[in-house]
């Protein structure tokens, strides 16, 4: 039981056929109970029947025995009344005659009777020879009725006494007995109602009496069959029989139109709700109201497909947001290109298809030099203006087909399938010329506006391969945004040795030891000349930070520091150096020294107090600030505010690698500046034959002129030195002048100045 | 020959009682019925009947009833018809009413062969008896009432049988006191001569092997069913027409014949055969052989009228 039902609850809930099923299994349970009470009833009527029948035949047989010996009563009667009978008794001369004649032959009795015969008071037959067996003489028990089986049949040996009335006494003449055959009597007495008379025998044993009284219990008969009963058996188990035959059709047609009108339906519905969510439906055509209607069916069929409907609708919308929100997620709501996201799906398709093809692949990166400078300087609008006109010129300058993609704020990024390096390098090249050659006056920037680009090219292999192109593009990109390099700078595996050292867990190991002690940390000193004498004004203070035997250079230190946003600590390490060689005597009296403070260190409360801090020096020391155009773009006002407070305590403040960056001039002007450095790239791009180089020779002219003190970097020959003063610049810095050292040394002597020193002297 | 009469009424009334009984037994289903058959027979209970029995020489007990009426007036004695009794019609009835109207009547069974016979035999009975054991009986009745101190004594005979029997007993030599006979519905008995012929041959025969084999016969209304021996039967069949009236032109005694004018068993030339005998004849009309009806008492009134004449004579 448990087992079922344990297996029914696998099936749980159930399906309408089930039920279906279940329902017929039980009203065909019900009817069985019901056929089985009713045949049941039956047999108990039948088998009532039976018994009554039987008793009913032996109450026919007893009737006819009973009808039988009083004929036969009545026949001994009424031949002892007869004077021929007596006669016999008086003479029976002819009583075979009266016998075979008058009695037997007179066919006035019934064929069944056997035989007669007349005896004499003391029970002996009137004659010596009997007929049919009758006994000679009659016993006492004999007087009365007996039967007996002589073979294969039975008689019935019946008696009677014959008086005489004439003498008043009713004297015993004699006896009368008859034998009859019994069977033979019965059958023939009358018609049966319940008897089946063929069938009717006596058990009784060869040559014993059976008293006439004792007969029932030694017949044997089979019954009439009842026809009432047997046709009214007969009607009820045809009426069960068409009741099963209905009910099975009737079972059948219930099962059909469970089926057909509500079971398949409703598979259907199923299956099309199974198609919906598997998003492969539309509308339930079918109809429910067609041969079999069913309301509820219908309604749910049109409920299902308003629901559909307004399902679809919404899908619709919903497909319509999600394209909107795709367009959204993967463009750039401002140039209306790819977004980072969109070049991220690209690159992941890109690496599924290019993936064991040799195919070959390159990824530019693009970004603007300065772009902060410009949205600070001209305002966001203005910036924003500048990316859709650089995103505008790349596009026209792209191929039909390629993708650009504005990957951060001013960066952006195409790639390039199927493509050889010299084309994807020539593409590159002529975006960033396209870009150089735009007019960005329109805008109302008067700086020049530029793009570095860095690329990295593979031939498709693997996805490991390709999957290094946007960290090579970044380290090439790296390379191309250093200061003084190409603005193109295409990967190659030297790049990533450097980058390796750059991004190596050894410096950065180095670098945090040199945050906790700074026996790690040199500070050199290299002179800022002056150009009219040869005189090292002051020195700017470098760092170094020395591992073994080797030192670590600036260049490798600050995209570190820049990248692990220690801007801060690390000035504040500096200063704190540069105040203990103050402090020490490591920089003489009367020497300046110029240090660099980050944008970050600028605004940072503590590096601000250990440059308050330095201000005990200022006077033996001139001490000069120098900051880049880039650190002071984040937060102009306020770095001015705080540059102007430390310009009021004495300090200097110098602008340095001017030209390198953004290199704004209304920038410059709004700068608490006191000293100008000319980038090392503005300086050599004074000997190139183009017009930048007369911009630059007028931006000094015109920063000299606005009362700045004005330094070039980079000079590292005389013809530097002779060009710069001739363009009006009085300090110099570079390698004509002294390497940096970790000591203040005095100016190397350069001939150039010394004879100009000689000839004015002169 | 000794007798033993039983002459109680109450003996008589039983009988009567029996015999309505048997009757009523049949209409026991019938009250109705069975009250006015008992209505019928009243006349004859209120008649003084005595029932006689005589045992004959043969050891057979004959039975008849006995009427004792006024000495002075004539005895009539009865005889019933062929295998009849006493009780048959119309003797039974004609006997009441002489009984009625004061005349003894003896009315005798003639006890044909069978020991107090009651019943009418049938023509399938065995009969041995022969004619001359029935006259033989007569006498003997005659001789009781002779005994008996009757005078005047008229045999009134029925039918054939009785007739020839009354016939035959007269030409035997009648008792002195029989005056009188009387030939109610005087018919011959129907034979077959053929038959008769056999049976003579039969009889013959039988007296050679000395047995009585019993056979079937044609003798009166009996056809061919009348089981008798050839003797009995011969007994019978010998009264041909020319026997009875040689028989009826011997006799001493006058005789009177009364005939039903509707007896259609007479044969056709026998009325007139009868009238050429010059005996009386006296013709009731509308009576058939059995005298029923109304008719039984036209026949007591004929027989009356005889037996007035026969007192009248005597006184």
């Amino acid at each position: 039981m448990k087992h079922i039902f344990y297996s029914l609850k696998k099936f749980w809930p159930f399906t309408i056929k089930f039920y279906a099923i279940g329902f017929i299994i039980l009203m065909s349970l019900v009817f069985g109970l019901l056929s089985w009470g009713m045949q049941y009833k039956l047999d108990t009527i039948r088998n009532d029947a039976v018994r009554q029948n039987r008793q009913a035949a032996l109450d026919e047989i007893a009737y006819v025995i009973k009808h039988l010996i009083e004929d036969l009563k009545q026949s001994a009667d009424s031949y002892a009344g007869q004077d021929e009978t007596l006669q016999q008794f008086f003479n029976p001369v002819y009583y075979h005659y009266w016998r075979d004649n008058r009695i037997l032959g007179a066919n006035a009795l019934p064929k069944y009777l056997k035989a007669v015969e007349l005896y004499t008071p003391k029970g002996n037959s009137l004659v010596e020879r009997t007929i049919g067996d009758m006994p000679r003489q009659l016993s006492a028990q004999d007087l009365g009725n007996f039967i007996t089986r002589q073979g294969e049949e039975n008689y019935l040996y019946i008696f009677y006494p014959i008086t005489a009335s004439y003498d008043r006494t009713d004297k015993l003449q004699g006896y009368i007995g008859f034998k009859l055959d019994i069977l033979d009597a019965l059958k023939k007495r009358q018609r049966y109602s319940f008897l089946n008379i063929d069938t009717l025998r006596l058990n009784i044993p060869e040559a014993e009496h059976i008293p006439l009284e004792q007969v029932s219990s030694h017949l044997e008969f089979d019954l009439i069959p009842n026809t009432e009963n047997i046709a009214l058996t007969a009607s009820i188990e045809r009426f069960l029989r068409q009741i099963l035959l209905t009910m099975i059709v009737l079972y059948f047609i219930f099962y059909l139109m469970l089926s057909s009108i509500l079971s398949a339906p409703l598979r259907r519905l199923s299956l099309h709700i199974d198609a919906l969510r598997k998003g492969q439906g539309g509308l339930l055509a079918e109809s429910y109201t067609r041969s079999l209607p069913v309301a509820e069916l219908e309604k749910v069929r049109l409920s299902l497909n308003d629901y559909q409907g307004k399902l679809e609708e919404m899908h619709l919308n919903l497909n319509e947001k999600n394209d909107e929100l795709w367009q959204l997620a993967h463009h750039d709501p401002l140039t209306g290109i790819y977004n980072r996201r969109g070049f991220e799906e690209d690159w992941k398709h890109m690496l599924s298809v290019s993936s064991g093809h040799r195919l070959g692949v390159a990824l530019i990166l693009f970004d603007c030099d300065h772009f902060k400078a410009i949205n600070d300087t001209y305002g966001h609008p203005t910036g924003d203006s500048v990316l859709q006109a650089i995103t505008h010129t790349l596009q026209n300058t792209l191929r039909h087909g390629d993708r650009l993609y504005r990957i951060g704020g001013d960066e952006f990024a195409t790639l390039f399938l199927d493509v050889d390096n010299d084309l994807a390098l020539h593409t590159a090249e002529r975006c960033i010329e396209a870009v150089s050659q735009y007019d960005f006056t329109t805008l109302g920037i008067n700086e020049p506006v530029r793009l570095s680009a860095g690329m990295a090219y593979a031939t498709g292999t693997d996805v490991e391969t390709l999957s290094s192109l946007p960290k090579q593009a970044d380290i090439a990109m790296y390379h191309a945004k250093r200061p003084g390099k190409n603005k193109i700078a295409v990967y190659n595996p030297g790049m990533s040795e450097n980058a390796d050292i750059l991004f190596s867990n050894s410096i950065n190991s180095l670098i945090f030891q040199a945050m906790e002690s700074d026996e790690y940390i040199e500070m050199h000193y290299q002179p800022i000349t002056d150009l009219e004498n040869g005189e090292a004004l002051y020195y700017e203070a470098l760092l170094r930070i020395r591992d073994g035997d080797n030192l670590i250079m600036p260049s490798t230190i600050f995209p570190i520091i820049e990248e692990r946003r220690l801007e801060a600590e690390f000035d504040i390490i500096i200063l704190s150096r540069i105040g203990k060689d103050l402090e020490t005597g490591k920089i003489p009296a009367g020497k300046g020294i110029s240090f660099n403070v980050s944008g970050p260190g600028v605004l940072d409360a503590l590096v601000l107090e250990k440059i308050n801090s330095l201000a005990a020096f200022l006077p033996q020391h001139t001490l000069i600030i120098e900051v880049t155009e880039t650190a002071l773009i984040t937060q102009l006002h306020l770095a001015s505010t705080i540059l102007n407070e430390l310009r009021q305590k004495g300090f200097k403040i110098a602008l340095d690698d001017f030209g390198s960056g953004y290199s704004s001039l209304s920038y410059l002007s709004n700068m608490p500046v006191d000293c100008v450095k000319f980038d090392v790239s503005l300086i050599r791009q004074l000997f190139e034959d183009n017009r930048q180089s007369i911009i630059i020779e007028n931006l000094a002219a015109m920063v000299i002129k606005a009362g700045y003190e004005l330094v070039a970097e980079g000079v590292e020959s005389e013809e530097i030195l002779e060009r710069i003063i001739k363009l009006g610049f009085k300090r110099g810095q570079g390698f004509l002048f002294g390497r940096p050292e970790n000591n203040c040394r005095a100016a190397i002597k350069v001939p150039f100045i010394e004879t100009s020193k000689i000839n004015k002297a002169l | 020959m000794g007798s033993n009469e039983n002459s109680s009424l109450s003996a008589s009334l039983q009988k009567m009682k029996f015999a309505l009984t048997r009757l009523a037994g049949r209409y026991t289903n019938r009250p109705l019925a069975t009250v006015s058959l008992l209505c019928l027979f009243l006349p004859a209970l209120s008649a003084t009947a005595q029932t006689i029995e005589v045992k004959l020489p043969s050891g057979i007990t004959a039975m008849a009833d006995y009427h004792k009426g006024t000495t002075s007036l004539p005895t009539v004695l009865l005889l019933h018809g062929f295998l009849q009794t006493r009780q048959s019609q119309p003797m039974n009835s004609l006997a009441s009413n002489l009984a009625s109207r004061g005349y003894s009547v003896l009315s005798p069974t003639i006890s044909l062969g069978i020991n107090r016979r009651s019943q009418s035999m049938a023509c399938e009975a065995v009969h041995t008896h022969t004619i001359s054991d029935d006259t033989a009986e007569i006498a003997h009745w005659v001789s009781w009432l002779g005994k008996k101190g009757h005078k005047n004594i008229v045999l009134v005979g029925f039918s054939s049988t009785g007739n020839s029997q009354i016939l035959q007993y007269i030409s035997q030599g009648p008792h002195p006191e029989v005056k009188k006979t009387i030939l109610t519905s005087f018919v011959p008995m129907f034979i077959n001569l053929e038959e008769r012929q056999k049976a003579r041959r039969a009889h013959a025969t039988k007296r050679q092997a000395g047995a009585g084999k019993i056979a079937k016969y044609s003798l009166g209304y009996c056809k061919h069913n009348f089981a008798s021996t050839p003797e009995s039967y011969l007994s019978y069949a010998s009264f041909d027409p020319e026997k009875i009236f040689g028989l009826l032109k011997q006799s001493q005694v006058s005789t009177d014949i009364i005939l039903g004018a509707e007896d259609f068993i007479l044969p056709a030339p026998w009325l007139s055969q009868l009238k050429a005998l010059k005996e009386r004849i006296i013709t009731i009309p509308g009576a058939n052989h059995f005298f029923e009806g109304t008719a039984e008492f036209d026949l007591a009134e004929e027989v009356e009228t005889v037996l007035k004449n026969l007192h009248y004579h005597s006184s």
